[in-house]
């Protein structure tokens, strides 16, 4: 039989912040985590669940998630979407959740103290740096960007700038490295990684990229095994991820997963040593 | 009696919880900060302290300084007749500050709580416990630093449903960790930290800077001229927290060297440390869920907090803040103190819940399907997320890849990288599996990790109910039980100087060492008060002993406000 979290609680469903954390400490005075780790863990459990649905109510979003936004036009003119400070992106995680309801993107809710921060400029500047400059030079100069210091601009921004990169990354063919200084700048790690807002973005950026370092070298004369590679990736792109399924194999299982591959890296440089002579 | 104990990469302090509050302990010289230095001298006999780190000038050899930050490692170190592994020393600098504590409260303490710095790995926290071992104490808890300095603070200015921001930057480690007090329960929601950046990492690129403005190289200077240097830069440091400027002027090779570093040039230097620093408070602030104006305080602890970098940067990521520099060389010290109170349930204490997190994502390596026969591996696949409440156990299902698999390799990793060989490798289990096809062999494996950071790692196979079991507290790196009985014997038998000598030691190792930076008259000088203070001592008259003591002090007071270097 399973408690609900308001019974572990005791208190009535749908109680406020306030009310949940007093539960909580009163709880915790029979339950201290160093006598009864498993009672604790119940406990706390319930308490975290219990706030989350406390921020959630008071989101007026009911345990639903909101519908994501919709992605920007493909690089906007200057000065046109405007991302201010201290924007709610719904369901970035609790992270990006603000703590009381926050209309979105309306410049009249940018804090007064505040400039507004313009997107379409600042994607146009990340744009020819990824055209021009080299992933350090990137880094470097996200790193150093002045407005970006500031943890909510930085958060707000995350998901537009990966939302809007793979809309021109046709345009803007981003390579790994300039993919791994944004993320890296933007600390995604394998959590964040996994977030509904910026995975597939992400998934379809990488797959690209990886699509375009394994069929550039070969693009003239594409060998059989290349095109098949490449469909494969390609069907990727489309629909969600696909459901991951461990575990576990040997060095020995991986190259015979790849021997193909191998192969034909190994059948290129013959060829080309051929002509070459 | 429980003693608290914050052994940090430039000082320790040892302290007790009592009639409702911490009270830190004096060292043999009248200090609350015993410098964490061990030297050996000509004896054999083991000097910690202030002794012990005037002597890495004048004996640079036989002392060392700053190994917490080897702690974890087998990195030894030879002082003397003896290699030193880094808890061993750091167990030298534990018994002198046992030492300390039974004379002030009449018997030797047998437990105590040590701090450690929140973002210390798993094996780092065991070679802390082993200190303590060595050291003849039982570690009855490790509290992480940044908690222990807002359970201290959030006590004893009594703030109640509030979040409190910590930065901790100490000599050799940075932390952060976010904190929330409401109804007597102090519930840490996030830590995030480097393990290899600190105020000495400052020092050292003050150094560098240095040498290179004068085209030296390190390797050309002398022992006790690169420690000589280590210092200068380390007195600039300082004095660039309160002033603009700040003077480093250093003899090599008998040659004097000397510039002025001033303000924005240091800003230059350290800008890459202060870059590394903005990661984990990024990381912190996004764990906890919270924005710059959730949080009602933002306290900095740690001697190098002292510097204005720190400041600046939690003020441009956070917004404008309260930030609050509360004693920053004790705080750790005390809240050290107050979690020793709440091991014995001190009755002040008695509605004081404290919940901490593990700091590090603790997970599984897996392989990924593309599609088509198509798989990906090596992926890290956490089943503890980082910044969990501990206590926690946490269960997730994994499949062998193949039908024919027969055994799924479980290996253990820590870390946040999403490629599992990027993190820290903790170890590996094996599970058969029973024949069939892969959706019916699951293997449940189930984490745990406890409140003093043991993690136990158990699977259990489905089908069968065979279940394989793995503790990563287990071993202790690399020592034998036999290594580690032998080693405690040897430390034992380390001679010490009797308490009541320590003053004259130490007054004589900062006399020598004033020696050794001085030349030519002033060193003539320092020559003839050592001779005359050791005339002194041989007649073992206390009392005469005490006032020439006080005499040498003066002088060598007087001597270092004179000497330009």
């Amino acid at each position: 039989m399973t408690q609900s979290a308001w019974d572990i609680l005791g208190i009535a469903e749908s109680a406020d912040n306030r009310t949940i954390r007093r539960a909580y400490a009163a709880r915790l005075k029979t339950s201290r985590p160093e006598d009864d780790a498993a009672a604790f863990q119940v406990l706390t459990d319930a308490y975290e669940w219990a706030m989350g649905d406390a921020r959630r109510r008071s989101l007026g979003s009911p345990g639903k998630p909101q519908a994501p936004s919709t992605p920007p036009p493909p690089i906007p003119p200057a000065g046109q979407t405007e991302v201010a400070k201290g924007m709610a992106l719904p369901e970035l995680g609790r992270a990006l959740e603000p703590s009381e309801p926050v209309p979105s993107a309306d410049p009249e809710s940018v804090p007064s103290d505040d400039d507004g921060f313009a997107f379409g400029p600042f994607f146009s500047a990340l744009a020819d740096r990824i055209r021009e400059r080299d992933p350090k030079h990137l880094r470097r100069w996200l790193d150093e960007h002045p407005d970006l210091y500031s943890l909510e601009l930085k958060w707000a921004l995350m998901p537009h700038v990966f939302d809007t990169l793979a809309h021109n990354a046709s345009m803007l063919d981003p390579h790994r490295g300039h993919l791994e200084a944004l993320t890296g700048f933007f600390g995604v790690d394998a959590r964040l990684r996994r977030h509904p807002a910026l995975a597939p973005a992400l998934d379809f950026l990488e797959r690209a990229q990886w699509r375009q370092e394994v069929a550039a070298p070969s693009a003239s004369s594409m060998p059989k095994g290349w095109e098949n590679l490449a469909n494969v990736l390609d069907d990727s792109r489309q629909g969600p991820p696909r459901p991951r399924k461990p575990i576990q194999t040997t060095w020995a299982e991986r190259i015979a997963d790849y021997w193909w591959v191998v192969f034909l890296i190994l059948l290129t440089i013959q060829i080309g040593r051929f002509f070459s002579r | 009696m429980i003693v608290g104990i914050d052994l940090g990469t430039t000082h320790s302090l040892v302290g007790v919880y009592e009639d409702g509050a911490p009270r830190l302990i004096p060292n043999a010289l009248g200090k609350l900060l015993t410098p964490s230095v061990v030297s050996v001298g000509e004896d054999g006999t083991v000097l910690v302290g202030d002794a012990a780190r005037d002597r890495l000038i004048s004996h640079p050899q036989a002392s060392v300084a700053s190994f917490k930050r080897w702690m974890g490692s087998r990195r030894e170190t030879r002082l003397g007749q003896r290699a030193y592994l880094p808890e061993e020393l750091s167990a030298l600098v534990i018994r002198s500050l046992l030492d300390d504590a039974e004379v002030a409260l009449g018997s030797r303490p047998q437990e105590a709580v040590i701090s450690v710095p929140a973002y210390f790995s798993d094996a780092q926290r065991r070679a802390t416990r082993r200190a303590g071992e060595l050291a003849g104490v039982r570690v009855e808890r490790l509290i992480n630093e940044p908690t222990a300095a807002a359970l201290a603070y959030g006590l004893a200015q009594k703030l109640d449903d509030a979040h409190v921001l910590v930065l901790d930057l100490g000599g050799g480690t940075f932390d952060v960790s976010i904190l929330e007090l409401f109804d007597g329960v102090v519930k840490v929601h996030a830590s995030a930290g480097d393990n290899y950046l600190g105020g000495d990492d400052f020092t050292e690129a003050i150094e560098k800077h240095w040498l290179s403005e004068h085209k030296l190289r390190v390797e050309a200077l002398k022992p006790h001229e690169a420690s000589q240097l280590r210092q200068r830069a380390e007195a600039a440091k300082r004095s660039l927290a309160i002033s603009q400027t700040a003077e480093v002027a250093l003899h090599v090779g008998g040659k004097p060297y000397s510039s002025t570093l001033d303000e924005s040039v240091f800003e230059q230097i350290v800008a890459p440390l202060v870059m590394r620093m903005r990661a984990p408070i990024e990381r912190a602030m996004r764990d906890a869920g919270l924005r710059g104006g959730d949080l009602a305080e933002v306290v900095m602890v740690g001697g190098a907090s002292r510097m204005q970098q720190l400041s600046k940067l939690a003020a441009r990521l956070l917004g404008r803040l309260p930030l609050r520099h509360v004693a920053p060389d004790e705080a750790i010290a005390h809240g050290a103190c107050v979690a020793a109170g709440l091991k014995v349930r001190d009755e002040a204490l008695e509605e004081i819940i404290l919940t901490d997190v593990c700091p590090h994502s603790l997970g599984v390596a897996v392989s990924m399907e593309l599609g088509q026969g198509m798989r990906s591996h090596g992926h890290f696949d956490p089943i503890i997320e980082r910044n969990c409440t501990v206590p926690v156990s946490r269960v997730r299902e994994y499949f062998p890849v193949h039908d024919q698999q027969n055994t799924i390799t479980l290996r253990v990793y820590q870390g946040e990288n999403p490629w599992a060989e990027n993190n820290i490798a903790l170890g590996a289990l094996e599970v058969p599996v029973p024949p069939g096809t892969t959706q019916e062999r699951g293997v449940d494996v189930r984490f745990t990790y406890d409140i003093n950071g043991v993690l136990q790692v158990e699977a259990r196979v489905q089908k069968t109910g065979i279940v394989r079991e793995l503790l990563l507290m287990q071993g202790d790196g690399g020592l034998s039980e036999e290594e580690a009985r032998e080693r405690l014997a040897e430390l034992t038998g380390l001679k010490t100087h009797p308490r009541d000598e320590q003053p004259n030691i130490a007054a004589l190792a900062r006399a020598e060492r004033l020696y050794a930076e001085s030349l030519g008259d002033e060193r003539r000088h320092v020559q003839g008060l050592i001779v005359e203070f050791q005339s002194a001592l041989a007649t073992q008259d206390k009392a005469f002993v005490a006032r020439q003591r006080d005499a040498l002090l003066q002088a060598l007071d007087q001597h270092e406000t004179r000497s330009p270097l």
